[in-house]
Formats: C-alpha cells, structure tokens, sequence
C-alpha cells in the first residue's frame, strides 16, 4: 500500500478529541484501531480514505476492570495483551484463545478487540468468543455513552450497530464463572490464516444436564451468529449421545456460501462438529478451551 | 575402502557462508539495492483475458502522460520467436513467445509496459493505453486442451521448436516423449496384482522472498549492463540477445545476492523489456514484480496427471510399470518437455523391473506458465508412484518398507530408463555408482519408530494417527549437456580470486565452491575470494538448475584449483631448489615431506609476481559430466488426522539423505529441511485457485498459503555419507530431492490413519474429510 498525499492521519491525544472530531461530518474520519484489517484492504486494491483517525494506545481504550461478575475491557486491549493475561484466562477463555489465534505475531501485538469487533468480518477470530459472553458493546459519543447487547451488535455483511460519531469504548463481558467455555477454529494453516469455520460455546451444567448453552459461530453467515435453535434445543438437556447427534444436525442448518477459503458444504459439516466437539469436551473431565 | 572423508580439512565441514557477514548487516547486495536515482520505473499493462486478440491498440495518449519515457508494445518491437526458459542451446522449449504479440494467451500475460519517472507515474500512464480485444474461447484442462476442434493457443505461424522434437501447436500439444523397456503388456499379465490408478498435481508458486527484478542500464561505451535476479545470467545474456536482435557482445549480464529462485528464476521474464527501455531511453530502467505478478505471471510448478500402472508378483518382484504423464504447461511451453521427460528419468530407475512403458504428453492452456520448480517433474511423479508402491505392498501383505528394500536399484546397477529418457534427446547409460538408499530407509524406520506402526483397521476415535514413508531420488547436473567453467588465480598474501559461472541463489554455492578450492590447494577457505556469475568477468557456467552447482561446477572448480596447484608446486620446488616430485602443498606451503624446508604461497606468488620467471598462477579448468548419480533419500511421517474435520497435523518429519559427501553439511542439512518444509507446505495448503475466467483468485500471501514457523513440524534431517567417485571429493546433489517427500508421504499416512487414499493434493481439510466420509459410508 502506498501512503498518498491525499491520506490526512490524526493522533488524536485523547479520547475527548478524538469524540469531537467523530462528531463534526467536516473532521470525522476512519477510525483506525491497529489498522491489521485496514491496511490489508488498502494494499488489495480498496479505496484509502482521505481522513484517518488513530485511536490506537488512546488510554482511556486500555483499561482492563475485573468486578465481581463481569469483566470491562477496552477496545483498545491488543490480542497480545488478552492472551497473556492470566486473569482474562480464566474468566474469559474463549476469547483469550481466540486472540491467542488471530493472524500471527505481530497482528496480535498490533491489533485490537474494538478494531476486530468494528472491522466487522464474518471471519473475525474474537467475534464469536464476545458473543458468547451475553455481553454488552460500550459505546460513546458527544452525546453520551450507551450500551449494545452484542447480540445486536453486528447488523449485516461487514455492518455494526455504532452511528458514525460513535467509538466503541470497551465490551462489558459476564465472566463465565462455573460454565465452561470453548474456541476451536479450522483454517489452512496454524498462523495468518483466515478461519474456514470457528466455533466458540459457553455452556453451564449442573447434576449432568446443560443449565444454558451459548454457541457461536464465525465464517458461516454474513455476520459472526449465535446458534439459537442448537442452544434452545440443549437447555435442560442430559449430555446423552443422541441429544449431542441432534445438536450436530441442528447445527448444519447454518447456510454458510463457497468462497476460496471452502466450500459451503464443508462449512456445513464443519460447524456441526465443532458444536459436536464442544459438546463432547464437556463430558471429559479435562480443562476446557 | 578407507573413508577418503576423514582427512577432509575443509569440506565436510560446515564453515560460515562467504556471504553471511554482508547479508546480516544488511549491506547493499540485492539487485534493489543497485537502483541508481534516476532510474526509470517500468510497469505492465497485463492481459485481463485467457484467450484474446489484440484488435487494436493506441499508446498515443499514454506516452503524453506525465514522467512517461517510452512505451513498448507489439507495434514498436521486434517481433522474434524465443523461448523464456534458461536452458543449454538450442533449448528443448518452443520458440513461441514474442516480446510482445497481437496475441494474449493467459491472465496476466504482456499487453504493453511502459518506463516513467515514478512508479505512480508508470501506473496512470498504463490506465490510458487504449486496447481492444477479440475474446476467443479459453482452454482450461488437459482435457479441453486434447479435445478434436480444441481453440489453437499458438496459432502463429512463425513458432517452432529448434529442435527436433514433436511439436504440433495446431493440437495444442508441446511435446511428447515416451520410452518402452521389455514388454510392459506381458509384465502386466505375468502380475498376480496389478494396480491402475491415476492422479493429479496443483500448481504451485516458489514464493522465493526476492520477487524478480531486473535493471538495465547503458555503460559509458554504450553497452547494456543487467543486474538482475536470476539463475541462468549466461542464458540472460544470449537469450536478451536474440530477443533485441543485438549482439552477444553487447550485452553484460551481472548477479548480484539472490533472494531465492527455486526454479522460478530460470527464465527471462523481465530481463528484455528493461534492456529494451534502457536502448530506448538511455537511461538505467527497473522493473519489480509485485507479490501478485510473481504469482500470476511468475512461473509456476506445472500441475501433472498421472497414471501409474503397476503389476507384481506374489514374492514382491515388480513385473511391469507403466506411468503415463499429461503435463499442463500454460500459456507458453517453456520445460514442458524436460520436465515430464523427469517425471520418468527421475523415478522410473529407482526400482528394478524388466518391463517399462513410459509415456508423456505436454499440452498448452489459457493458464499461468509452468517451468522449473525444485523437483522439476519428479515431485509430481513420485506422487503417484510411492503411493501406488503403498498400495502395492499392501496387497502383497508386505510392510511397505520391505516392499521397497526388496526392489531398490543398487549400487553397480543401471536401469534403461538413464539411456532411454534424456533432454530432448537420449539419455546416457549408467549404473549408479554411490548409494546409501539402503542404509537411508534403515536408519529413517529407526528415528520414526516404524516398528511401532499398526493398520489403520485397529485405529478408532476421532483423532488418528498414522505413519507413511516413500522413497526417492534425483540427478546430479545433465550429462554431456551441463558445463561449468572456473578459474582461480592467486594473490601477494596468498589469497585467491576464485571466479566461477556458477550462480549462487541464497543455496550457499559460493561458499562449498570456495571449500572445494581451498580444499584441493591445500589453504583455508577464507583464502578465497569468491566472484560468480557475471557475464563479462567469470567462466561460463549454465546456471543453478538441475541440481547442477556442486556436482558440476563443484569438480570445475577442483579441476581449476587443481591447475593453480601445479603451477604453485612448480614454483615452490623452483625456490627452494628442489624437484617438483620432492614437495608437496600442505596448509598453504610448498614443502618437503618433513617439512623443515617450505615457503609460503604468499612468498610463492611475490616470487612468480615480482621477481624470477615471472608469470600470473591462475588455473581454469571446465567440466561435462559424464553421469547423473542420483541421490537417495528415505521420508518417513508420522501425523495425526482430525477425522471430525479433515485437519492433517504432521507430528514429525524424518528426512534422510544420500548426496555423497556434504561438502558444507549445515548447508545440506538446511537444503534437506528446507525442502521438505517446501514440500510439505506443498501438499498440504499451497494451490491455485482460479476463477471461471481463467483469473487466479489467490495471488496474495493472504489466501495462497505457505506454511509458516509456527505451522512447521519436527523436521529431523539426517545425512547418510556416501562417496560418489565422479564427484568432487565424493560429492552429489542435495536441493532438490527433499521436495519429492511429503506428498506421497503424508499420502501414505492418510491411508495409514483412516483407510482413506487421496489422488490428489493439496490435503485440504475438505478433501481428507470427503474421503474419510466415502471410507466410512
């Protein structure tokens, strides 16, 4: 990619700047959070916008706050600094295997949880694992600060539910306490490699049957989705072999599309073995994720 | 025998490469570096078509634009038909390319270039050249290629192939070559198991880090001086020659430090449009491929049907092997011929049998260029030939290894296939001299525990593991066609310039050609200044290709340095008064045996410099081969297969090889892993992928996957010393044979987990899962 002169970069200082200049059409800019997505779409031949606003190492996006059942992170937290950190480890280890996974080294070192959850992939490695938290986008502007359960939070192919003069602040994530939580993702290789099919799950059981189940999958919609029918279908279930072949079968409803990462079939069968796998893991004794 | 390897002082050693220190501190070495500043910048207009004529064309408004220098297309070029490949002359390659044609025959083929100031400016003079095509229905397959009423890819009258070959561009085919031994029928019937199966290759890109590139400038007498990355700069300069319709003499051709080749640079693809700009314009020119143009107009592996039919008896003795080949060569037909000729010569010898057919065929499409890639041919073949060895001995109820150990050439064996199967022409007669196979496929069975190995009916559960070997070989150089030349002279403090043809890539060749002198002058490696490739200054040498450099220009280099000690001895014995037969060379000194009297080389060079009977030492020497020996190699995997999703994850990689002596054994030991990583990312990831209008979808490092270190297995190379008397100081080749491996390898291991055979690769999670279904419905 080449940095032309047309290309205005802003190092907005703090967030309150970078806010008022989101609020005004004539100073907003693209936010870059990283720029990992950014600029892999500029150099494949997408148009670079005139004005770009980093956000990046913004301080007020850095915080990471444990309470007692949730967990506050910034959208500024990097891939890096999720998988390293124990804390986020055990309260949330879906996610933290998951940005253990995206792209490779240094995407993670760069790279960020607002700008992967903002970039809006179907594909995007930490989207499933947010979603299936129950959590809540933070999200500010000028005129204040308002929450989006992140089930609502991706709209459509590549869309997201902030206005314009909106920055994502940080995710409001439920710690899973005694639920486990899984992240398993197929691609072409260990390191930089978009996902064919991924599956995230947080489930609870309780005397041998599924309390609440929460799956989600990425690369097989438009949009990262929660399998609402497979979970509606396991609560209150025993983990017994035919309700575990009846979750895979609900799952290979998803209607995922061929591209040149796999072919729609594939993906079919994939997502219902992985929720087949997540199932399977909860009889083991062992740790999950 | 007495091991000749023990007395080694300098090679068998793994000294520092020559180049390390310049390359590590980054020093301008790369052809990049080179770039004057006021080089013009080229760019290419690439066809959007697979299959189109050039109606029409207007550069008019292209060459008003801003910073733009000249345009170059058909209309104001020569119009000669070349080959691209850089091979010996005449080429085994048909003549049917042009500089620029009123023809487009893939995506990504030349329309026009032009040279401006700036890239930016190169780039928007492109979007103004003006041109209109007449699309003509593609040819996609092997099959559409052969079909009765096919489109003519090369329908021009003026190509042709210089030699005499099969060519028949009418029937879209480029060449055809086959061998018959005994009787391949009769072989087959005397079988009690006979085996038909065929199978296909992908096309690959060699990713080399250093994409091609080229710069031309005019030197002050007028002559174009190229610094380009390549691996054949003598074939650069007389093919830049032809195609510009100048003079041999006018044209020097420098390499500088390559950034990998693996085959792809054996070709001039870049090197007559920047020294046409440079005629043109008077000015240095330079032109870069992007990422993407490696990929779509880069060369490429060329993707190879096989067909492998196999009869044995009961006792394991092999009755017949048929292989028929149909070698997909692209738009254009450079090594078509010579690399589905190795898909024979490089496989068939590896097993004794009386009854042989051979035959292939090469045939265009409206698809990006095959050419040369570490394996040339074998890697395809060996495919479908150690599989179907697998298949073999399991109905034999014989352990796959055994199966091999029974039927492995030996040494003091030839096989009419090394007489039958040449270049474009007969091979030579052989018998295979050095060959440590045996002790190879002993020694990898021990590393990867293949005593452990069990049926994959015996294997439950989702995640499987399975294990799988093949066997393999090469050649060492062509023989009566390959020629290296060097020459060594010697310096005041005892120091040589040592100048060679020999191109060296990034393999190291410098450095085990710098071992191999020092070791025959009896000095030190660091005595050597290495000077290579650069047409106006060193030897001639064909270029790094065909697992050539050590072997060939090695024992040139012997044969220099060999020269250059009889004179040194001669005036050794001058100044110490005695006779040349009562001294000899010993670390750096003439002397005699005790060693009470001796003189430096460098007193030996003032004296032959400066002082008495005065004369420059300088030795040159040149070398044919008479002989390919092979060498040998054993792979062994074991790796774990998902059968929930297809996902193939290799556990460990063992590697063994013969190639005679290792002159730098860190070297060989860096060639075999890295091979084997190239072949492993090879089988299971690396594809293109195109779309219905022939575009390759995939020309990025985003969607075409090469493994990386975080995908890399435990690779175990272990090198099996053997000692190849026609090499120098024992030494074969090493570069390519590592990437024959892990197709058939991991292939085996599949089959070895689930019961599932796979015919074609990459193994992609879609592919093994679809087979593990079809084994278990």
């Amino acid at each position: 990619m080449k940095i032309t002169e047309k290309m205005k970069f802003e190092f907005p200082p703090t967030l309150a700047v970078a806010l008022r200049m989101q609020a005004n059409q004539k100073t907003r800019g693209k936010l870059l959070a990283g720029g990992t997505d950014l600029m892999v779409q500029w150099a494949s031949g997408v148009t670079p916008p005139n004005r770009i606003i980093s956000i990046w190492g913004l301080p007020e996006l850095n915080l990471i706050e444990i309470s007692r059942s949730e967990v506050l992170i910034g959208a500024g937290v990097t891939h890096a600094r999720m998988a390293r950190s124990p804390e986020l480890k055990r309260h949330l280890p879906a996610l933290t295997a998951a940005a253990a996974t995206v792209g490779a080294t240094q995407i993670q070192t760069r790279g960020t949880l607002g700008g992967n959850a903002a970039n809006a992939s179907p594909a995007g490695d930490t989207a499933p694992a947010l979603l299936v938290t129950g959590g809540w986008a933070v999200l500010a502007s000028l005129a204040g600060v308002r929450e989006v359960p992140l089930t609502e939070f991706w709209t459509g192919y590549r869309q997201i539910a902030a206005r314009p003069d909106e920055i994502i602040l940080a995710f409001r994530l439920p710690k899973k306490n005694k639920a486990r939580e899984r992240f398993r993702k197929i691609g072409a290789r260990q390191a930089q490699a978009i996902s064919k099919v991924m599956c995230a799950s947080r489930m609870l059981m309780d005397d041998g049957r599924i309390v609440s189940a929460a799956i989600a999958v990425g690369s097989v919609a438009p949009t990262p989705i929660r399998l609402s029918a497979v979970e509606e279908y396991l609560a209150g279930k025993k983990l017994t072999n035919p309700v575990i072949a009846k979750a895979e079968a609900l799952a290979r409803a998803v209607e995922p599309i061929s591209d040149i990462r796999s072919t729609a079939d594939y993906r079919r069968w994939a997502t219902g073995r992985l929720v087949r796998d997540a199932l399977e893991a909860l009889k083991t004794k062992s740790r999950s994720t | 025998m007495s091991n000749p390897t023990a007395n080694f002082k300098q090679v068998n050693h793994s000294v520092t490469k020559v180049d390390a220190r310049q390359l590590a501190l980054g020093k301008p070495s790369y052809v990049d570096d080179f770039r004057p500043p006021n080089a013009l910048v080229v760019k290419m207009l690439w066809s959007p078509h697979a299959h189109a004529r050039i109606v029409s064309m207007d550069v008019s408004e292209a060459e008003k634009m801003p910073g733009v220098k000249a345009v170059l297309w058909h209309g104001n070029v020569p119009r000669i038909p070349h080959a691209t490949a850089g091979q010996g002359f005449p080429e085994p390659s048909p003549y049917d390319t042009f500089m620029f044609d009123t023809k487009v025959r893939f995506v990504g083929d030349r329309v026009a270039a032009v040279a401006a100031e700036t890239e930016e400016q190169a780039l928007a003079a492109l979007e103004c050249i003006k041109v209109e095509y007449e699309k003509l229905q593609p040819v996609f397959t092997i099959d559409e290629a052969m079909a009765e009423g096919a489109p003519i890819i090369h329908d021009e009258p003026d190509a042709y192939v210089p030699i005499p070959i099969p060519y028949e561009p009418q029937k879209n085919l480029v060449a055809r070559v086959g061998a018959e031994v005994g009787d391949f029928e009769k072989g087959m019937k005397e079988a009690d198991f006979t085996f038909d199966d065929t199978y296909e290759t992908p096309y690959a890109q060699h990713c080399p880090i250093e994409p091609y590139v080229s710069l031309a400038q005019l030197d002050s007498a007028g002559r174009i001086v190229i610094t380009t990355s390549t691996q054949v700069p003598f074939h650069c300069r007389r093919i830049v020659a032809q195609i510009l319709d100048v003079p041999v003499q006018k044209i020097r051709v420098i390499k500088p430090r390559i950034g990998g080749g693996f085959g792809s640079k054996q070709e001039v693809l870049l090197e007559d449009v920047v020294a046409m700009f440079a005629l043109r314009t008077g000015r240095p020119c330079i032109w870069r491929f992007t990422r993407e143009e490696n990929f779509r107009t880069g060369r490429t592996r060329h993707p190879i049907r096989v067909r492998i039919r196999l009869g044995a008896k009961k006792d394991g003795t092999i009755t017949a092997i048929g292989m028929d080949c149909w070698n997909n060569t692209g738009a254009y037909g450079g090594h078509g011929l010579t690399v589905v000729s190795c898909c024979g010569s490089k496989v068939l010898p590896l097993y004794r049998c009386e009854n042989i057919h051979f035959l292939g065929k090469v045939y265009y499409t409206n698809l990006p260029c095959g050419g040369a890639y570490r394996g040339f041919g074998a890697t395809q073949a060996f495919f479908a030939f150690e599989s179907s060895m697998d298949k073999m001995a399991e109905a034999l109820g014989m352990d796959p290894v055994r199966f091999r150990q029974m039927n492995h050439i030996r040494s003091g064996e030839g096989s009419p296939i090394f007489a039958a199967l040449g270049e474009g022409k007969e091979g030579v007669p052989m018998t295979v001299g050095s060959n440590a196979l045996a002790e190879c496929i002993v020694r990898g069975a021990e590393e990867i525990g293949w005593s452990n190995r069990t049926d994959w009916r015996e294997k439950t559960g989702r995640y499987r593991r399975g294990m799988g070997m093949a066997c393999l070989m090469q050649g060492s150089s062509i023989p009566h066609i390959d020629m290296g030349g060097a020459s060594i002279k010697i310096n005041e403090d005892g120091s040589f310039n040592l100048l060679v043809g020999a191109t060296d890539l990034g393999t190291g060749s410098d450095t085990v050609l710098a071992q191999i002198a020092a070791e025959e002058l009896c000095t030190t490696t660091d005595k050597m200044i290495v000077y290579s490739s650069d047409t106006d200054m060193t030897p001639f040498d064909v270029g790094a290709y065909a697992s050539s450099t050590t072997y060939l220009s090695g024992e040139a280099v012997r044969k220099a340095a060999a020269d250059a000690k009889r004179q040194i001895l001669h005036t050794g014995a001058e100044m110490l008064g005695l006779a040349e037969k009562d001294v000899l060379c010993k670390d750096a000194h003439v002397q005699t045996p005790d060693g009470k009297q001796k003189v430096s080389y460098g007193d030996i060079a003032c004296y032959a410099l400066y002082q008495k009977n005065q004369y420059q030492i300088i030795g040159t020497a040149s070398h044919v081969t008479g002989k390919s020996p092979p060498p040998f190699a054993a792979h062994y995997t074991e790796i774990e297969v998902d059968t929930w999703t297809g996902n193939i994850k290799v556990l460990r990689y063992v590697s063994t090889i013969d190639c005679g002596t290792a002159i730098n054994p860190a070297l060989c030991e860096g060639q075999t892993e890295g091979g084997t990583l190239n072949g492993i990312s090879y089988a299971l990831t690396e594809e293109y992928l195109f779309n219905e209008n022939g575009r390759m979808m995939n020309a990025n490092f985003t969607d075409y996957h090469i493994f990386s270190m975080r995908d890399a297995p435990r690779i175990k190379a272990i090198i099996v010393p053997s000692y190849e008397d026609t090499g120098p100081f024992g030494a074969k080749s090493v570069s390519e044979i590592c990437i024959n491996g892990p197709a058939p390898a991991i292939a085996n291991a599949i089959y070895n987990a689930t019961g599932a055979r796979l015919y074609e690769f990459p193994f992609t999670p879609e592919k093994v899962l679809n087979a593990i279904r079809a084994v278990q419905a």
